[in-house]
C-alpha cells in the first residue's frame, strides 16, 4: 500500500512539474512575441509530422509480416479462396490510396508551413480537379463492386443438389449438429416437442407421443405429466406459506422472522411464475392435439418417418472436394455459425431457418501435416506428448453476442477425405438406429412412449421451514 | 414532446417578449440559476453539453481500460477493484465474463451517444450555429435547454443502472432482441435493459428537441446578407446533422418502444419460436430481424450524425489556419448532403450475415461504395486546401490534420466491410472494431478535440494551454493508430469475447492484445491531461486580448470576446460575402462583413475566377 | 432580439419548430406502420382483425374535431372572441370524446378476444393507437389550457399581445390538424392491411 502512494505522489509530483514546464513555456512564447514563437513552433511540429508519418509507413510495412503467419491462413475452402482474392485486390487499391494521401497530407503540412515569406494562395476551386476526383473514385468502386458483387453471388447462390447436408442449432452456449441419415432427409422440427429427451423437437410419432406424455402424464406408464408437477408446487407452495407466515407471525426472534421472510419472498417470486408456465405447456398441448391428429398423421406418414434415422453426433464432419451445405438454426437468442479456416459465417436466427455454403479443400489430416512445416506449430506443450500440429482441428465459434458464455461456444469441424466420411457416417448411422430402431412403431400406434426422464421441473426451493431456519441461523 | 411544444408555445414567446427590451438596453442580470443552471443562452447550454460529455467519456473511457485489462492482460489481479466492483470481480481477481459484456456495451452506447452525439453536435451546433449565422440565439431557448435536461436525465437513468444488483445492460450497445428482449437470457436483461431502453427514449427526445431548433435557426433567423450559400461548412454540416436526427432518431424509438413492449408486457414482435434453457416461452410470430431493420435505420445515419459535425469543424478549422479558402466549397456542401441521402439507403449492410436475401445485400452493396466517393471528394479537397498554404500548426490545426488522416486510414478499410462478400470473413472481428474506431470515434474524437481548442477563447474569454495540447495530440495520435492499426491483423478474431483462449484458431494474440491494452491505458491517461488543461484554462488561461485572435472572417471573432446573452451588443452585423476569403488579392482575409468591391466576383457562387487569382498572386510575389 | 428574429422569416420559428416536429412524428408512424407491413408480409401466422365499428365513429369525431379547431382558429384572427371560445371548447370536448372512444374501441377488442399479447396484428394496433392515442392526448391538454386561457387571458390584455398570441393558436391548429390526419391515415392503413 506504502509503495502505492508513493508512486501515486511520484505521478502527481511528474504531472505538476510537466505542467509548470508547459506553462513556462507558453509564457515565454507571448514575451517573444507571437509571429515568432508561431513560425518555429510550425516547423517544430512540421518536423515531427515528418517523422510521424515517416514511423508510421515503416511500421506499416514492417507489420505486415510480422502478423501474417499468426492470422488463420485462408486456402481451406473454396469461400477462403474467393474472398481472399477479393481482399487483395482490395488491399491494394486501398493501400496505394492509404500511402499516397497519408504521405501527402503531413508532406504539405511541412512544405507549406507558416514561415517569413511564404505565402498562401487564393485556390478556391477547380472544376477540372474535382471531376478527376469524382471520376477515378466511382469507376474504381464500380470495378470493387462488380468483382464483389461476382464473388457474393458465387458463394451464396443455390446449394448444389449433392451437397452434404448438415443442420446445425446454436443455444446457449454449445452447437449441435444433425445430419440426414441413410434415407437422405432431415425429420422435420416442432418447436412444441423440445423437451430433456427430445432436445431438438423432431417429430416422429413417439415423440408426439412422448411430448404428451411428459406434459399431461399417463396413468398407464405410471408418469406425473409436467403440468401437474407444476400445480402440486403451486399446491406446495402455498402450504408453505402459510408455514412461513406462521412461523413469522409466531416467533420472537428476529432473525429467524428475517430469515423466513426472504425464503418467503423467493417462492413467492416462483409461485408468481408457475400460472404462465402452466399455460404455455396447456397451450403447447392444445397445439400439440390438434395438430397431430390421425388424419395429420395419416396424411404426412413419410415425413414422420424421417427423424428415425438422423444421427446427432457431436462434431460436424463433412467430406472434402464435395460442397457441404449447412442449415443453421437457434433455439433461444442470435448466434452465428463461424468457421474461421472456411470463411464461414452465418446468423442462427430463432424462428427463421438460415443456411450457407461451402466447399472444403484440405481435409484436418492434410492441413496437420501442412502445419508440421511451421516452426509455431511443431512445438510440444508443456504437458503434452504429441506436437500442437497432431491436434488440429478446424474449430466453429460463435460471432454474434449471445450472452455470458458466448467465448466458450465452441464446436468442431472434422473435413474428411470421402472414404473415411462414408466409414464414419455409416457408423454414425448404425450407431443411432440401435437408439432409435428401439423407438420404432408397432402396430400402427405407439403403445410405448420412450420413457420420460423423472419430471423434477424447476423446483429450485424444495426445503422445508425448518431446514431454511437452521442453515440461516448458521 | 408535441404536446409540450404546443402548451409551452406560450412561455416561450413571453421570454422572446422579453428579448425586445433586451434590444433597448433593458438588459436584467439573470440569477446563479437562471444563469448557469436552467439557462435558456445558447452558449452556457452549449458549455452543459461539453462538460456533460467530458464526464461521459472520463467514464466511456474508463469502462474500456477496464476491458482492455481483462483482454491484454487476463491474468492480472484487480482484487483491488473488488471494494469498488464488489462480485464484479471474482473471487480468483478477474472480471466476470457477465460485467465483461456489460462493459463493452456501456462502452458503446456512452461514447455513441452520449459523448460522440450530445457531446459533440450539443455542444458545437448550440455554440456556433447562433454566433456564425449571426443569431442572437435559438429559435426556442426554452426547448434548448430542455433538450440538455433530458440529456442530462437519460444520463442520471443509464447512471442508475451501473448499481443495479444484476448489472446494466449487457447485450451489446445495439441491443439484439432475443437476447435484449429476455429477461432470463443474461444478467443484464433482467432489469438493465429496461434502464437502457428508457434512458435511449428519454435521450431521443432530448436529441430531437436540440435537431429541430438547430434547423428552424439555421433556416429561419440568418442575419441579413447571410445566404445558404455563404454559411460556414460547420453551419452546413450541423444542419444536415440535424436533419438525420429528425429522421433517423424516431425510428429508433419506435424499435426501443416494441422492444419495451415484448420485454414487459408479453407481446411478440420480435420473437418467435424460442426455447430457454429448455423452458418454452409463449412468444410467436415475431422476427429478431425486424428489429435489425429498425435499429440500422437509425443506426447507420448515427455514424453520420457523429462524423459531419467533426467534418464541418474540420473544414473550418484546416481553413482557417491555412490562410486559404476551403478548396471546393461547393462540392463540400453537395457531398455533405449526398452523404445524408445516402446514410438512409445503406443500413442492411450491418446485416450483410443475418440470413438476409443475398440479392437484397447486393443493392446494399452497391449504395454502400457509392457513399465512399463524397467521402473521397472531401478528403481530396481537404488536401489541396492544405496544398500551396500557408499553415500555422497549432493544436486545432494538428487535430484537424489528425482528423484528415484518420479518417482516410478508417474509411478505407470501410471499403472491406461494405463488400458484401469480403465482410463474410470480415463481419464481427476486431477488423470492424478496428474500422469504425478509427473512422468515427477516434477521428470524430479529433474533430471534437480540434473544436474545442479552435473556439476556447470564444467559450471562455481564455487560451488553452498551448504546449500541453501539442503535448496531447502528439500523445493520442501515435496512441490511436497504435491501439487501432495493429487491431487489423486480428482479422479473424471475433469482437466481444471475453477470451480467445478456449481457441486454437484465435492464439497467438496474447502479445498483441497486451500491446494494445498498454496503448488504450497511456492514451486515456493522456486524455486526464487534456481534461486538466480544460479546466484549468476556464479560470487561470492565458487571457484573450484581441476579438479576433486567429484573423477568421467568421461572425462569431465580431461578438465581445465574453459575448453576453444576446450575443452582439449593438446590430447583428450584416453579411456581405462568403466565409473563405483568405489570401485573396493579397489582403491575409476578408471578414463577411466586408462588401464586396464593385468588380470583384464572390468565391463560393461564380466559377473559375481562382485561375486570375493565382496569376495575381504569381505576380505580386514575381 | 424579437426585431432582428420577426423581420425577416417566412415561416415564424414556432411554426417551423412544430412542422420539424411533425416529421419526426411522422418517422415514428412510419416505422411502426412499415414494421406492420413487414411482418404481415412475412409471417404466416399472421391473424386478420376486424376493426371495432367504434374507430370509425371515433374517426368521424376527431375530423370533426378537426373542423371546430379551424373554426377557432379561423374566429381567433378575425378576432371574434366569442366564437373563438366556443370553437376551442368545442375542440376539446371532441378530443375527450374521440379519447373515450379510443378506449370503448380496446374493449371491444379484448372482448373479440385480441389480446395485447396475442397475435402480432393484434399487438400492433394496440402498439400504434395507443402511441396516436398518446399524442392526442397530449393536444387535448393542450387544448383544455388554449380553452381555460380563452375565457381569463384576453380580459387583461391588448391587442399586440393578442396579436403575438395567434401563433399559438396556429401552432396548436397545425399540430391537431396533424394528429387528426395521422388518424385517418392509421384508421385507413388497418383496414386495408388487415
Amino acid at each position: 500500500m506504502a509503495t502505492g502512494w508513493l508512486i501515486f505522489i511520484a505521478i502527481v509530483l511528474i504531472v505538476v512539474v510537466l505542467f509548470q514546464v508547459t506553462r513556462t513555456l507558453d509564457l515565454v512564447g507571448q514575451l517573444r512575441g507571437g509571429e515568432r514563437t508561431t513560425v518555429e513552433m510550425t516547423r517544430f511540429h512540421a518536423m515531427l509530422g515528418l517523422i510521424f508519418i515517416a514511423l508510421g509507413m515503416i511500421g506499416f510495412f514492417y507489420s505486415f509480416p510480422l502478423f501474417s503467419d499468426r492470422m488463420v491462413d485462408k486456402h481451406s475452402s473454396n469461400n477462403a479462396i474467393i474472398i481472399s482474392k477479393m481482399f487483395l485486390i482490395t488491399l491494394w487499391v486501398t493501400g496505394i490510396v492509404f500511402v499516397i494521401t497519408n504521405v501527402l497530407l503531413f508532406w504539405f503540412a511541412w512544405q507549406f508551413r507558416h514561415r517569413p515569406g511564404n505565402e498562401a494562395v487564393h485556390f478556391a476551386h477547380s472544376n477540372k480537379l474535382e471531376f478527376i476526383w469524382t471520376i477515378v473514385p466511382t469507376i474504381v468502386l464500380t470495378g470493387l463492386v462488380v468483382f464483389g458483387l461476382q464473388a457474393w453471388t458465387e458463394i451464396m447462390g443455390p446449394a448444389e443438389e449433392d451437397a452434404t447436408v448438415v443442420e446445425v442449432t446454436g443455444q446457449q452456449f454449445f452447437w449441435s449438429s444433425r445430419y440426414p441419415g441413410p434415407d437422405g432427409k432431415l425429420g422435420p422440427r416442432d418447436n412444441d416437442l423440445i423437451c430433456a429427451d427430445n432436445p431438438l423437437g423432431i417429430v416422429t410419432r413417439e415423440w408426439v407421443e412422448h411430448r404428451r406424455v411428459t406434459l399431461a402424464g399417463s396413468k398407464k406408464l405410471n408418469h406425473v405429466g409436467e403440468i401437474e408437477v407444476l400445480q402440486n408446487r403451486e399446491k406446495e407452495i402455498q402450504e408453505l406459506i402459510k408455514q412461513y407466515t406462521a412461523i413469522i407471525d409466531g416467533s420472537p426472534n428476529k432473525y429467524i422472522v428475517a430469515a423466513t421472510q426472504d425464503t418467503l419472498a423467493l417462492i413467492e417470486k416462483e409461485l408468481g411464475k408457475i400460472p404462465g408456465k402452466i399455460t404455455i405447456r396447456e397451450k403447447a398441448l392444445d397445439r400439440i392435439n390438434k395438430k397431430y391428429t390421425e388424419e395429420y398423421i395419416a396424411a404426412h406418414a413419410d415425413e414422420f418417418t424421417w427423424g428415425y434415422d438422423d444421427p446427432m453426433p457431436s462434431e460436424v464432419h463433412v467430406p472434402v472436394n464435395k460442397q457441404a451445405y449447412l442449415k443453421i438454426m437457434a433455439l433461444d437468442v442470435l448466434h452465428n455459425f463461424y468457421i474461421p479456416h472456411m470463411d464461414v459465417k452465418m446468423d442462427a436466427v430463432p424462428g427463421m431457418p438460415t443456411s450457407f455454403k461451402f466447399t472444403p479443400l484440405i481435409t484436418t489430416n492434410d492441413k496437420r501435416q501442412e502445419l508440421a512445416n511451421n516452426p509455431a506449430w511443431s512445438i510440444i506443450e508443456e504437458g503434452d506428448d504429441k506436437p500442437r500440429y497432431a491436434k488440429f482441428n478446424y474449430e466453429v465459434a460463435c460471432a454474434e453476442l449471445c450472452g455470458t458464455g458466448h467465448s466458450a461456444m465452441k464446436y468442431t469441424l472434422v473435413v474428411d477425405s470421402q472414404e473415411d466420411y462414408d466409414k464414419w457416417i455409416a457408423a454414425q448411422a448404425s450407431k443411432w438406429s440401435q437408439v432409435a430402431g428401439s423407438l420404432k412403431l408397432e402396430n400402427g400406434f405407439s403403445k410405448y412412449a420412450p420413457v420420460p426422464a423423472p419430471a423434477t421441473p424447476m423446483a429450485t426451493t424444495t426445503t422445508t421451514p425448518s431446514d431454511t431456519i437452521t442453515i440461516s441461523l448458521k | 414532446m408535441s404536446a409540450e411544444t404546443s402548451t409551452h408555445a406560450h412561455h416561450v414567446d413571453t421570454h422572446a417578449h422579453g428579448h425586445d427590451h433586451h434590444d433597448h438596453d433593458h438588459h436584467h442580470e439573470p440569477g446563479f440559476i437562471r444563469k448557469y443552471i436552467f439557462s435558456e443562452d445558447h452558449k452556457t447550454i452549449s458549455k452543459q453539453f461539453l462538460i456533460t460529455g467530458i464526464f461521459w467519456a472520463i467514464v466511456g473511457g474508463l469502462l474500456s481500460v477496464l476491458f482492455r485489462i481483462q483482454l491484454g492482460y487476463p491474468d492480472a489481479d484487480l482484487t483491488w477493484m473488488k471494494p469498488f466492483l464488489g462480485k464484479w470481480i471474482s473471487e480468483e481477481g478477474q472480471i466476470v465474463p457477465e460485467f465483461y459484456n456489460a462493459l463493452i456495451t456501456m462502452h458503446g452506447t456512452i461514447l455513441v451517444f452520449f459523448v460522440l452525439t450530445a457531446g459533440l453536435s450539443g455542444t458545437f451546433s448550440n455554440f456556433l450555429i447562433p454566433l456564425m449565422i449571426g443569431a442572437r440565439d435559438m429559435a426556442s431557448g426554452f426547448l434548448n435547454m430542455l433538450s440538455y435536461w433530458f440529456f442530462f436525465l437519460a444520463g442520471v437513468i443509464m447512471f442508475i443502472s451501473f448499481f443495479l444488483a444484476t448489472g446494466p445492460a449487457s447485450g451489446g450497445w445495439t441491443a439484439y432482441p432475443p437476447l435484449n428482449a429476455l429477461h432470463d437470457a443474461s444478467q443484464g436483461g433482467v432489469l438493465g435493459v429496461d434502464f437502457w431502453l428508457v434512458s435511449m427514449a428519454v435521450f431521443i427526445v432530448s436529441s430531437l428537441l436540440g435537431s429541430l431548433n438547430y434547423i428552424t435557426t439555421i433556416i429561419n433567423l440568418r442575419t441579413k446578407g447571410m445566404k445558404m450559400f455563404r454559411m460556414p461548412l460547420p453551419i452546413w454540416a450541423f444542419l444536415l446533422t440535424a436533419v438525420i436526427g429528425v429522421l433517423s432518431f424516431p425510428v429508433l424509438l419506435s424499435a426501443a418502444i416494441l422492444l419495451l413492449f415484448d420485454r414487459n408486457l408479453g407481446t411478440s414482435f420480435y420473437l418467435d419460436a424460442i426455447n430457454l434453457a429448455g423452458e418454452p416461452l409463449a412468444n410467436a410470430g415475431g422476427s429478431p430481424i425486424l428489429y435489425q431493420h429498425l435499429f440500422w435505420f437509425l443506426g447507420h445515419p448515427e455514424v453520420y450524425i457523429i462524423i459531419l459535425p467533426a467534418m464541418g469543424m474540420v473544414s473550418e478549422i484546416l481553413s482557417v489556419h491555412s490562410r486559404k479558402p476551403i478548396f471546393g466549397y461547393t462540392a463540400m456542401i453537395y457531398s455533405l448532403l449526398a452523404i445524408t441521402v445516402l446514410s438512409f439507403i445503406v443500413w442492411a449492410h450491418h446485416m450483410f450475415m443475418t440470413g438476409m436475401n443475398p440479392f437484397i445485400g447486393s443493392i446494399f452493396v452497391i449504395f454502400t461504395l457509392i457513399i465512399a466517393v463524397p467521402s473521397a471528394i472531401k478528403v481530396f479537397n481537404w488536401l489541396t486546401t492544405l496544398w500551396r498554404g500557408n499553415i500555422r500548426l497549432n493544436p486545432p490545426m494538428l487535430f484537424a490534420i489528425g482528423f484528415v488522416s484518420l479518417f482516410i486510414s478508417g474509411g478505407l478499410t470501410g471499403i472491406f466491410l461494405g463488400n458484401s462478400s469480403i465482410d463474410i470473413r470480415l463481419h464481427d472481428t476486431y477488423f470492424v472494431v478496428a474500422h469504425f474506431h478509427l473512422v468515427m470515434g477516434v477521428a470524430a474524437f479529433f474533430g471534437m478535440f480540434a473544436g474545442v481548442y479552435h473556439w476556447f477563447p470564444k467559450m471562455f474569454g481564455r487560451y488553452m494551454n498551448q504546449t500541453l495540447g501539442y503535448i496531447h495530440f502528439w500523445g493520442t495520435i501515435a496512441a490511436a493508430y497504435l491501439i487501432f492499426f495493429p487491431m487489423h491483423w486480428e482479422i479473424a478474431l471475433p469482437r466481444r469475447y471475453y477470451t480467445h483462449s478456449g481457441f486454437e484458431a484465435f492464439s497467438g494474440f496474447e502479445q498483441l492484445n497486451m500491446f494494445i491494452s498498454t496503448m488504450a491505458i497511456i492514451s486515456f491517461a493522456l486524455q486526464l491531461l487534456f481534461v486538466f488543461n480544460f479546466f484549468y484554462s476556464i479560470f487561470f488561461g492565458r487571457k484573450v486580448r484581441e476579438m479576433n485572435p486567429y484573423g477568421a472572417t467568421t461572425l462569431e471573432w465580431t461578438t465581445p470576446i465574453r459575448p453576453g446573452h444576446g450575443n452582439w451588443e449593438g446590430d447583428i452585423p450584416e453579411v456581405h460575402r462568403w466565409p473563405y476569403d483568405y489570401s485573396k488579392h493579397g489582403r491575409d482575409f476578408i471578414p463577411q462583413t466586408e462588401p464586396l468591391t464593385q468588380y470583384e466576383i464572390e468565391h463560393g457562387e461564380h466559377g473559375d475566377e481562382h485561375d486570375s487569382d493565382i496569376i495575381k498572386s504569381e505576380e505580386h510575389k514575381g | 432580439m424579437a426585431l432582428s428574429i420577426h423581420r425577416r422569416f417566412i415561416v415564424h420559428p414556432y411554426k417551423f419548430n412544430m412542422w420539424i416536429a411533425i416529421v419526426s412524428m411522422v418517422m415514428i408512424f412510419a416505422a411502426f406502420t412499415s414494421a406492420y407491413v413487414v411482418k404481415k408480409g412475412d409471417t404466416s401466422s399472421w391473424e386478420d382483425i376486424t376493426l371495432p365499428s367504434i374507430f370509425t365513429t371515433s374517426t368521424i369525431v376527431i375530423v370533426i374535431s378537426s373542423v371546430f379547431m379551424h373554426a377557432a382558429y379561423v374566429s381567433f384572427k378575425r378576432n371574434k372572441v366569442q366564437l373563438y371560445r366556443g370553437f376551442i371548447t368545442m375542440a376539446f370536448l371532441t378530443g375527450v370524446a374521440f379519447l373515450t372512444m379510443q378506449i370503448q374501441g380496446w374493449n371491444t377488442l379484448m372482448l373479440q378476444g385480441v389480446e395485447l399479447k396475442g397475435n402480432v396484428a393484434g399487438s400492433f394496433i394496440y402498439v400504434i393507437s395507443g402511441s396516436h392515442f398518446l399524442h392526442v392526448a397530449g393536444g387535448v391538454i393542450a387544448l383544455l389550457v388554449f380553452a381555460i386561457k380563452s375565457f381569463t387571458f384576453f380580459k387583461v390584455h391588448d391587442t399586440a399581445t393578442m396579436q403575438r398570441y395567434q401563433i399559438n393558436v396556429e401552432v396548436m391548429t397545425t399540430y391537431w390538424h396533424f394528429v387528426d390526419f395521422l388518424w385517418v391515415y392509421l384508421y385507413f392503413f388497418f383496414y386495408l392491411n388487415r
